[in-house]
């Protein structure tokens, strides 16, 4: 991993278009501030994995779960119709 | 209606129409190289199928939040929504990806992660809420 040091208000380019910035720095917290192009999309990291552990979890469920759901769901919605 | 035959794991070939046919630019979280899938309605309930059209084998349970949420709002920016297109709330729909255990009882749905559908393009793309307001799993029968 390529570390650098930088003070508050200096940057890291990392290619040409996406700029990463010291904010601010209190204690063991560090702010920092993201330019980047709209289709480079930015995340913190454990909600990115949080995601990614969820969609596979979630990913190929067996086929009665559906139609069990959809009579629980249905059963639900009655009395609010 | 132009329909294309997509191949499944579950349901064998399903002729689907293309207007159900939604391309996720950047695939989703975890599943990267699976960029278009089909909105599959199976029966008359308000979940449908999202059936990978590249993996027979990948599908998700996905419904509309606001049919046991209805007070679901995702405050989605534009840099949320430019990779897909969108321009105007009208052509949207957010659905959510639903964790059916074994129990379905216990169903959970990741209201953290949205997917975001431009109705009008076709392209879809779930967003990762930067707010952790919603929950990543909101218990959907109650607790």
């Amino acid at each position: 991993m390529l570390v650098l040091s930088r003070q508050v208000n200096q940057s890291i380019m990392i290619g040409d278009a996406v700029e990463i910035t010291v904010v601010d720095i209190k204690g063991d917290k560090v702010r920092i501030g993201i330019n980047a192009p709209s289709d480079v999309s930015v995340h913190r990291k454990e909600v990115w994995l949080a995601i990614q552990e969820e969609n596979r979890q979630a990913a190929d469920p067996a086929p009665e779960g559906l139609d069990q759901i959809n009579r629980m769901l249905e059963k639900d919605n009655k009395p609010k119709d | 209606m132009t329909a294309t035959m997509i191949e499944t794991e579950r349901f064998g070939k399903v002729e689907t129409p293309l207007e159900q046919v939604y391309t996720f630019p950047e695939g989703l979280p975890g599943f990267p190289t699976c960029k278009r899938f089909a909105l599959m309605r199976r029966g008359n309930g308000p979940m449908w199928w999202l059936q990978s059209c590249d993996n027979p084998r990948l599908a998700f349970v996905v419904a509309d939040p606001r049919r046991f949420l209805p007070g679901y709002r995702v405050m989605a920016t534009r840099e949320d929504v430019s990779p897909i297109g969108l321009e105007s709330p009208d052509d949207s729909m957010v659905l959510v990806i639903l964790n059916v255990p074994a129990d379905p009882s216990r169903t959970t749905a990741n209201l953290r992660g949205p997917l975001v559908l431009n109705t009008e393009r076709r392209l879809a793309r779930q967003l990762v809420l930067q707010d952790d307001f919603w929950p990543l799993r909101y218990s959907v029968f109650g607790d």
